[in-house]
């Protein structure tokens, strides 16, 4: 009796964390792609830390453009100060949506760009040497940067401090200061 | 000669204020630039080529061409140390993205496995996976996994089209 029931829970364990499909898992919209006809392609979504904001590219006059909404109701926000860097790629948030970084183009060039949401302060990255910027991720409390790209035809990726540029978007409940890794609920 | 007291002193420091005020325009120009975390850096030159990178809290997870394969690495950042993950990289897949949460406990995963591309979420703890379907039935292409671990935001090729699904995770 004893085997029998171990086995039955052995096999209900392995059910549930080894390829048991999508059992328990709920599944929201986007929400409205704004402007974007609805079969319109988008492509690259990135949420804040707690799912308040999403971010993704559509295609906008012929060019890949960051659409930015509110989470779940899809209210788009607009984002002026970067049309000049269109076309956008590689989109990434801070925790509470305070920070935006992404890969612009300006001149023919591609830019790593962090917009600060909360004073409208554009900064852009000048990389060392000759790196190519392809894919980043901003890390949730905006103190470093990950930056995928080839330099010298080779690909790597690289992390860059941002603690002396911005100052930290932090999860909620947690105090302005603190080193420690942000607590999840 | 120049006249009126400007001596060659006086000159020196107006071309050095002036090469301050070129440089300092040049940077405005172009762009802050950004300070690379060293000893990290020499640990990421060290994996070899590497791509896809998911920055959340300590935690670096990356796709790293190893030993003549494409593999997921998780590092933690503060140590530089890659961290196991028993069961995640088969040497019959390739992994296409990567996504991590900020406790370094879930990961998203996006691979081409026996012909098929598919999703998957990843519990470190449990050293287990679990298979994620389409629905509707779609082709996910990029996995970005939520700071705090409880959603996933897909891009999926369906009918043509490049879609967004957004899956919570209890």
């Amino acid at each position: 009796m004893r085997v029998w029931v171990g086995a039955l829970v052995l096999l209900a364990i392995n059910l549930s964390v080894v390829g048991c499909g999508d059992l328990g898992l709920t599944r929201r919209r986007a929400g409205p792609a704004g402007l974007a006809p609805g079969g319109a392609d988008r492509e690259q979504p990135a949420l804040s830390g707690q799912g308040e904001w999403l971010v993704s590219l559509v295609e906008r006059q012929g060019r890949q453009t960051l659409m930015m909404q509110a989470q779940p109701s899809g209210a788009e926000v607009p984002l002026p100060s970067l049309r000049r860097f269109e076309p956008h790629d590689s989109p990434s948030l801070s925790w509470n949506g305070r920070y935006l970084a992404l890969v612009g183009q300006q001149g023919g060039k591609r830019r790593v760009l962090i917009l600060d949401r909360a004073s409208g302060r554009l900064l852009p990255l000048q990389l060392p040497g000759d790196l190519q910027p392809e894919q980043l991720s901003l890390a949730p409390d905006g103190r470093r940067l990950a930056l995928a790209g080839i330099t010298r035809g080779r690909r790597l990726v690289q992390v860059f401090d941002l603690a002396n540029l911005i100052e930290p978007d932090l999860p909620r409940g947690l105090a302005i200061g603190s080193m420690a890794s942000p607590t999840v609920p | 000669m120049i006249k009126g007291g400007w001596g060659k002193k006086g000159l020196q420091l107006g071309l050095l204020a002036g090469g301050m005020g070129a440089l300092a325009s040049l940077t405005s120009c172009f762009g802050t630039v950004p300070k690379p975390v060293f000893p990290l850096d020499r640990r990421l030159e060290e994996l070899g080529p590497s791509r896809a990178p998911s920055l959340a809290g300590p935690w670096l997870a990356l796709i790293s061409h190893r030993d003549g394969r494409d593999q997921v690495v998780l590092l933690n950042v503060d140590d530089q140390r890659p961290v196991p993950l028993p069961g995640l990289n088969r040497p019959d897949a390739q992994p296409l993205s990567v996504g991590v949460d900020a406790k370094g406990e879930r990961l998203g995963l996006v691979r081409q496995l026996e012909g098929r591309t598919e999703l998957l979420l990843y519990r470190r703890r449990m050293m287990g996976s679990q298979l994620i379907a389409m629905n509707p039935p779609g082709v996910p292409r990029r996995v970005m996994l939520r700071a705090d671990g409880r959603e996933l935001a897909v891009e999926v090729s369906r009918n043509g089209n490049w879609q967004v699904d957004l899956i919570e995770i209890p």
